[in-house]
């Protein structure tokens, strides 16, 4: 048996269902994300697990037991939550917020023992909270009162806790150290965690299982390594603009569309930067010859106009270095990332010689010196400053042979 | 400095601060009585006169009991209401609860209406009260459902104020000339014509009212961070919410029904104890709270007592005076605080 199981459950608001058909199996220390879009039901969801929206139709149990036959008193020992909305207590220190969360457990007059403040106190250490322990809660920073409030769901000692996009209003660091205590909790204590977050990259690495929603309707459900996939992700956000790759964990904006100007050698991840600086200034370009399992390619290939690619680990075929002189020759310079020469890479020196020859301008970063000419750049953005000098010298110069054509 | 440690000290401070204000209320009055004579009548067995004997257990001392009670009553009740609406501006008076009180023991008094089942006329106006304090907090909450804002709120609770305040004027026009009197002194506000009856019925409905509350702090305690969390960790809200909700009526009927209605008590005094204690527990609130509430009704009675004496007045006009400027300074300081 499931330790907690949904069945058919319908979700909504005033008998309106906004999902049908929910239904997943939790075993204990599991975590569980779901992921969608904003609004397209999640806290839904989840509020209708911690009961707070009644439910539709279907079922929750936990170890076989309706959820709605426990007593709420119960369902507070089995289920904890943090909740998307704030919480603003006048006079209340953190620790007498964290300490709330013991209510299921305490006498008749709410007071706290000692091992009620010894399981308060834990819980303020495991969000490092410790320092907060004696501030007024409304004086805290929203990322320091969502830790509190997390410590608070955790000493509240249920086998269940359900979160509401807990990240929000985290800063990096956080958002690493509350996943890692979640995966903690899920280990050590045994927690059966489910919870809504928006960081599709992070999902991968903390969840067991995954539940991707798209408005109104479960897309996919299973762990995440099977159904996080950039297809699904596209579909479910509606991703037209922009990209986003499940491997790399990169977002990418929308690419430019205007003719490409420059040819980006790149490789080796060297020209991921570059990329993304032309992309940012709104100037095309072309790049290659990539190998597929470059770092450089997946952002070239959602960035660039055409991404010349090879197969891994072989010699760049002879058709492929043609392709790229081709693109080259249209261009007005060539950007040279420092990719390597050597080996299967050998053929770039190749393109760098034939660019030369063609009298294509050529930055680089390349430190060595080598028999043809470049302007030599220190950084990326320096090499992006010459690029625009460089396009705007050569457009002015074509703009006055037009005109010369003209009269 | 430790809650607790605070909490004893400030409950010293108010049990001390509320016999002050008893004793000056005993000795103070048109007949004076000094404090000498109260301490030869209490320890050294002083037979008291006749004189003596109507102006302290006919007039002073049921007064200063009504006063303990229904000022420790109203502040309650306000702190519930405060509790319940997440919001510190609230009371029995601000939302027209005490108004609908008004205008049914203005229909009662003003016509011959009468319970059959009850003999007592005390308990018919405190039912009365009672009712109109239900209807009036029905149709508040009503209006909660459909306004997110607390000001509007407010201003829809002073607007049924207005409402009932016409109801009870409509009714006056029609109505006999020395019922009018008796109407138009009560709906004043003032401790003035409290009978020992009074006082009894009181004791008996307030004294176990503010035990229930008590024993409420718990849940108390956990809506704190609201109705979403408060069921969480196991509250049912519903009965919370209907307990609440009866419990702060029957405070302000009880109160409105021999009193009058009386303003500000409900919103400064909570405030004030939450500013000395530092804190929202409560266990600990709930107590200083009633003190505190005893004590400003029986100093705003002393005040209206001998300010113009031998005029007497209003008991409204005084906690007005003290209590507005409190809950403006209040609003002003909020964000300060913190």
């Amino acid at each position: 048996m499931n330790f907690f199981s949904v069945k058919d459950l319908e979700v909504g608001y005033q008998n309106k269902a906004i999902i049908n058909d929910i239904n997943f199996n939790l075993d204990r220390g599991q975590i569980l994300c779901l992921l969608g879009p904003n609004g397209c039901g999640k806290s839904t969801i989840l509020k209708t697990l911690t009961d707070h929206i009644k439910l539709l139709d279907g079922s929750i149990s936990i170890v076989g037991k309706d959820l709605n036959d426990l007593s709420i008193k119960e369902k507070a020992k089995k289920m904890s939550v943090v909740l998307t909305e704030r919480v603003l207590p006048e006079m209340m220190t953190a620790e007498e917020v964290v300490a709330t969360g013991r209510y299921p457990y305490t006498n008749y007059f709410g007071k706290l023992t000692n091992e009620d403040k010894e399981i308060i106190d834990e819980s303020i250490e495991i969000v490092n909270g410790m320092s907060l322990k004696n501030k007024e809660f409304r004086s805290l920073s929203d990322g320091e009162k969502q830790r509190i409030m997390i410590a608070r769901a955790i000493c509240q000692e249920s086998d269940i806790m359900v979160l509401d996009e807990p990240t929000s209003f985290l800063d990096i660091r956080f958002k690493i150290d509350l996943l890692n205590i979640l995966k903690k909790l899920s280990l050590d204590k045994n927690k059966t965690i489910i919870m809504s977050l928006h960081e599709i990259d992070l999902i991968s690495k903390i969840a067991d299982k995954a539940i991707l929603i798209k408005n109104g309707e479960i897309f996919k459900y299973g762990a995440p390594e099977d159904i996080l996939t950039d297809e699904a992700i596209k579909e479910v956000y509606n991703l037209n603009n922009g990209s986003y790759n499940i491997a790399m964990g990169n977002i990418e904006l929308p690419k430019v569309m205007e003719e490409p100007q420059v040819f980006v050698l790149g490789g080796g991840g060297k020209a991921i930067k570059i990329y993304r600086a032309l992309n940012k200034r709104g100037i095309g370009f072309d790049s290659g010859v990539l190998f597929k399992n470059d770092i450089d390619c997946s952002t070239s290939m959602a960035l660039g106009h055409e991404t010349i690619i090879e197969d891994d680990f072989v010699n760049i075929e002879p058709k492929k270095i043609e392709m790229a002189k081709s693109y080259i020759k249209k261009c007005n310079a060539l950007i040279d990332s420092g990719v390597s020469l050597e080996g299967i890479n050998r053929e770039n020196y190749d393109l760098l010689k034939f660019a030369s020859e063609k009298g294509i301008k050529i930055l680089s970063l390349r430190n060595e010196n080598l028999d043809i000419d470049f302007i030599k750049c220190d950084s990326t953005s320096s090499i992006i400053k010459e690029l625009v000098f460089q396009l705007e010298k050569y457009n002015s110069i074509e703009n006055r042979l037009v005109l010369n054509k003209c009269i | 400095m430790n809650k607790k440690v605070r909490f004893y000290i400030v409950l010293t401070i108010l049990i001390i601060f509320l016999i002050f204000s008893i004793v000056i209320n005993i000795v103070s009055g048109s007949v004076d009585f000094t404090i000498k004579d109260l301490i030869d009548i209490t320890f050294n067995d002083r037979e008291l006169s006749t004189l003596e004997y109507n102006i302290l257990y006919k007039i002073r001392i049921p007064r200063i009991i009504a006063a303990m009670l229904f000022g420790g009553a109203l502040a309650i009740s306000g702190f519930l209401l405060q509790t319940f609406f997440k919001n510190p501006i609230v009371g029995p008076y601000v939302l027209g609860i005490s108004s609908g009180a008004k205008l049914f023991v203005g229909i009662f008094i003003l016509t011959n209406f009468n319970l059959r089942a009850v003999n007592s006329g005390e308990v018919s106006i405190f039912i009365a009260s009672l009712v109109g304090s239900l209807i009036a907090m029905v149709f508040v909450l009503l209006v909660a459902r459909n306004v997110e804002d607390i000001s509007a709120l407010v201003v829809v609770g002073i607007m049924f104020g207005y409402i009932t305040s016409a109801g009870t004027n409509l009714m006056i026009t029609f109505a006999e000339q020395e019922k009018i009197a008796s109407l138009a002194i009560w709906s004043m506000g003032s401790f003035s014509g409290v009978t020992w009856n009074m006082v009894k019925l009181s004791t008996v409905i307030i004294l176990p009212t503010l035990v229930l509350t008590f024993c409420i702090s718990k849940p108390l305690e956990g809506y704190l961070l609201g109705e979403s969390y408060a069921k969480s960790i196991g509250i049912n809200i519903k009965a919370f919410r209907i307990i609440l909700v009866f419990l702060s009526s029957i405070f302000s009927a009880c109160v409105t029904a021999f009193a009058g209605p009386i303003s500000f008590v409900g919103i400064a005094v909570p405030h004030l104890v939450r500013m000395i204690i530092k804190s929202s527990q409560p266990k600990l609130l709930i107590p200083c709270i009633f003190l505190l509430g005893s004590s400003f009704c029986l100093l705003s009675d002393y005040f209206s007592r001998t300010i113009f004496s031998p005029i007497e007045l209003n008991i409204s006009t005084v906690t007005s005076f003290i209590g507005a400027p409190i809950v403006i300074y209040l609003m002003i300081n909020r964000r300060k605080r913190i």
